[in-house]
């Protein structure tokens, strides 16, 4: 086991967890040494979310995303129109190649020392490559290319890299979430790659440690009453309208937190007990759009007459895949590390392809009043995961644990999910079974400790 | 003269600024050869050019090749032209186009009465007097703050968020902003309570157009933040206002474009308005 906080003695990592009494020590989310580990064990290997393909339609295309702390670009190449993922590092002297947020590019031109390479990240040029007194044969261009994730997936539209070539299938690292996620990117009438992302990113920072939103923020329902008290109090529910409908007919299904202790995953989750889909029940004040959703709704029934929905998160809900990437039916949040104690939050929302303007605007219109940092629902959070930072620092604070408990213990196994821990709504299984795998990757040597899961190490260590 | 001083007499003197060369300019390269643009990708660095003729490696000819500009000798536009700097689009601002005379004494007072309606809001603002601010705003209001690209110089179309169909920081009515302040006034908004120390100050305030009832302001803005002991957060900006003239209020706030001065939002909420 690695010992990585000299200073306060000579622990080892699992003896952060006390999975007995359920608690969390508070040096995960305030110690450096710890926030600089995580970048190599966790960062540098998970399979991280990058964008859609819908921001870069067009050979050419571009858009910088991140990687950890780390911008990466993203490019449609020109010649066979695939998107890749590169580092924005010039491999000469280590300079942004790129400083624009997108765009569309024939090269990437660096300005310091002119190296320029092409939408597949291969070094083309660089200043005085041709003169006689230069590098005449001393750089060879085909080694010098930019520097690729070592595995990059199109997932139905969604766009995902690992720097890590040892990372199994994306869909292997999903698990039993693979089904959860397509679903997720399907129309509304159950297309698959059916959604379309609004650009640009929301960005913005959150002075935190990324695991505060990240871990924290997935399946807590016991924060909502009184973190959103005002929202609520203000008639401001997150429902996207009024919450004027109300359903008819029922629709057997069962809702839990779950937690994949294995994998990391993990969220609000609906089971769905027979096939077809529940009614849609109205809930926008723009005129019209409910009857698109219920139209929707409809062809998608008639598309699983005879199957199961994959398991989701409910409603507006989301399910979260590790390390930070929270997925909901309509939009994807995920967390950027900056710092110990700096995040930067970034959202994409989307809308049915084939929705009309009138849809498109008004699901456009509810993510920019609702999400982040100007959103009227999600500003209260960033109050509370701010000031856990600064409270959770001091030399008396850190020696003290955060409570993980509730619940646990009190979770089963469904076969709906293998491997998967299902609970309580209001529990943290989902909070615990990221810690589980929090601690799988910093002991890990190599995704040979990862993958497959050796279940008898890394299971319920709660 | 050796090849070496000829590259570097040629580099100094030759082509220095790139951007402007339209594909199908004609390029000769201090060592002899000939080709034509194919692609400019406006990097201040490169073209990328077809070779027709290459004295020093024949088998380029036909052959594409990234350019650097210190290697050209001399370009020939398409229209025969070898001028080699040229504007890629300077942004223009917008003129005066005013009915009223602002040298005037009628156009004076529209000013003065302009600004003290926009220090008037700034001052409800920090006083905390939501409700009698949201009173100046139209009830057809549009308010706007586009997101800002990090952007190449020359394209300015790309700058902000489009308010149709892309996201943007605020882009709505008066109706959502009277929920945001229903939300500030219960008390229990955590991220403004305990409640903050605003300061809006408001300047550089010009009329630029008068069209009847109806006047296009742009202003300035510098709003600070101070809370709880340390906490502090500042937005700098301009504003592009349409107000229309009202009997009870002066004016009353029709559109406002908010150009605020950041790319990604550095502080983690914005609770007040600009």
């Amino acid at each position: 086991m690695a010992n990585i906080v000299r200073a306060l003695g000579d622990y080892s990592l699992a003896s952060y967890i006390d999975g007995a009494n359920g608690t969390v020590s508070r040096e995960l989310y305030v110690n450096p040494e710890i926030f600089e580990q995580e970048m190599e064990q966790i960062f540098q290997r998970c399979w991280l979310f990058l964008g859609h393909e819908s921001q870069l339609p067009n050979p050419g295309d571009f858009i910088i995303s991140r990687m950890g702390t780390e911008e990466v670009i993203v490019v449609r190449d020109r010649k066979d129109h695939k998107i890749r993922a590169f580092l924005n590092s010039c491999r000469h002297r280590g300079m942004k190649v790129c400083r624009y947020d997108e765009g569309n590019n024939l090269v990437f031109t660096c300005p310091y020392h002119a190296w320029t390479y092409d939408t597949k990240g291969k070094l083309v040029g660089a200043g005085f490559y041709n003169h006689p007194e230069a590098y005449t044969d001393t750089l060879p261009k085909e080694d010098w290319g930019l520097l690729e994730v070592a595995q990059f997936k199109n997932f139905y539209g969604s766009l995902w890299a690992t720097w890590d070539a040892k990372a199994p299938s994306f869909e292997d690292y999903l698990g039993p979430f693979t089904e959860s996620l397509r679903h997720c990117l399907q129309s509304s009438d159950g297309d698959d790659n059916g959604l379309e992302f609004f650009t640009p990113f929301q960005r913005h920072r959150l002075p935190t440690n990324w695991k505060v939103p990240g871990f924290t923020s997935v399946t807590d329902l016991t924060h909502t009453a009184m973190t959103h008290r005002s929202a609520s109090a203000a008639g401001l529910h997150q429902d996207r309208g009024q919450g004027k409908g109300k359903a008819t007919k029922p629709f057997p299904q069962e809702k839990y937190a779950i937690g994949d202790h294995l994998l990391g995953h993990g969220g609000m989750c609906t089971f769905y007990n027979q096939p077809g889909v529940p009614e849609y029940v109205d809930e926008w004040f723009e005129p019209g759009v409910d009857d698109y959703f219920r139209e929707a709704t409809e062809r998608k029934g008639s598309k699983l007459l005879d199957q199961i929905m994959a398991p989701h998160g409910w409603g507006g809900g989301h399910f979260a895949i590790f390390p930070a990437v929270m997925v909901d039916s309509w939009r994807l949040r995920w967390y950027h590390p900056h710092a110990t104690g700096m995040t930067e939050r970034w959202t994409l929302s989307a809308a049915d392809k084939k929705a009309p303007k009138y849809v498109k605007d008004a699901l456009r219109h509810y993510s920019e009043r609702f999400n982040g940092p100007i959103g009227f629902f999600e500003s209260d959070d960033m109050e509370n995961w701010n000031y856990v930072f600064p409270a959770s620092q001091g030399a008396r604070a850190r020696k003290a644990n955060y409570f993980f408990n509730n619940g646990k213990g009190h979770g089963v196994y469904d076969d709906r999910l293998p491997g998967v821990i299902v609970n309580g709504s209001y529990t943290e299984e989902a909070q615990r079974a990221r810690f589980s795998r929090w601690l799988a990757f910093m002991e890990a040597r190599s995704w040979d400790d990862l993958y497959p899961i050796n279940q008898s190490k890394t299971d319920r260590i709660w | 003269m050796t090849e070496t001083q000829k590259y570097e007499i040629g580099g100094k003197g030759g082509i220095k600024v790139w951007t402007g060369l339209p594909v199908g300019t004609t390029v000769t390269l201090l060592n002899g050869a000939v080709g034509t643009i194919t692609a400019n990708p406006h990097d201040g660095g490169y073209v990328q050019v077809d070779w027709q003729e290459h004295p020093i490696d024949p088998s380029k000819v036909g052959k594409q090749e990234f350019v650097f500009f210190n290697e050209v000798q001399s370009a020939t536009r398409p229209d025969g032209s070898t001028e080699a700097l040229t504007s890629i689009g300077v942004a223009t601002s917008t003129e005066l186009d005013a009915e009223v005379d602002l040298g005037s004494l009628e156009g004076v007072i529209l000013q003065q009465s302009v600004e003290r309606f926009l220090y008037k809001e700034a001052r409800l603002l920090d006083e905390r007097r939501l409700v009698e601010w949201l009173n100046l705003l139209d009830t057809d209001l549009h308010y706007w703050m586009p997101m800002r690209r990090n952007i190449k110089f020359g394209e300015w179309d790309r700058e902000f968020t489009d308010s149709e169909t892309e996201i943007n920081w605020f882009n709505e009515g008066k109706d959502i902003l009277e929920g945001r302040i229903r939300q500030l006034n219960t008390g229990v908004h955590w991220p403004e309570e305990p409640v903050s120390r605003f300061e809006h100050i408001v300047t550089n305030v010009e009329i630029v157009d008068v069209t009847g009832d109806e006047i296009c302001v742009n202003s300035k803005f510098f709003c600070y933040q101070n809370r709880l002991q340390d906490e502090v957060n500042t937005w700098v900006g301009r504003r592009e206002d349409l107000l229309r003239r009202d009997s009870e209020t002066g004016f009353k706030i029709v559109k406002r474009k908010i150009i605020l001065a950041q790319n990604v939002m550095l502080p983690k909420v914005v609770n007040t308005f600009f």
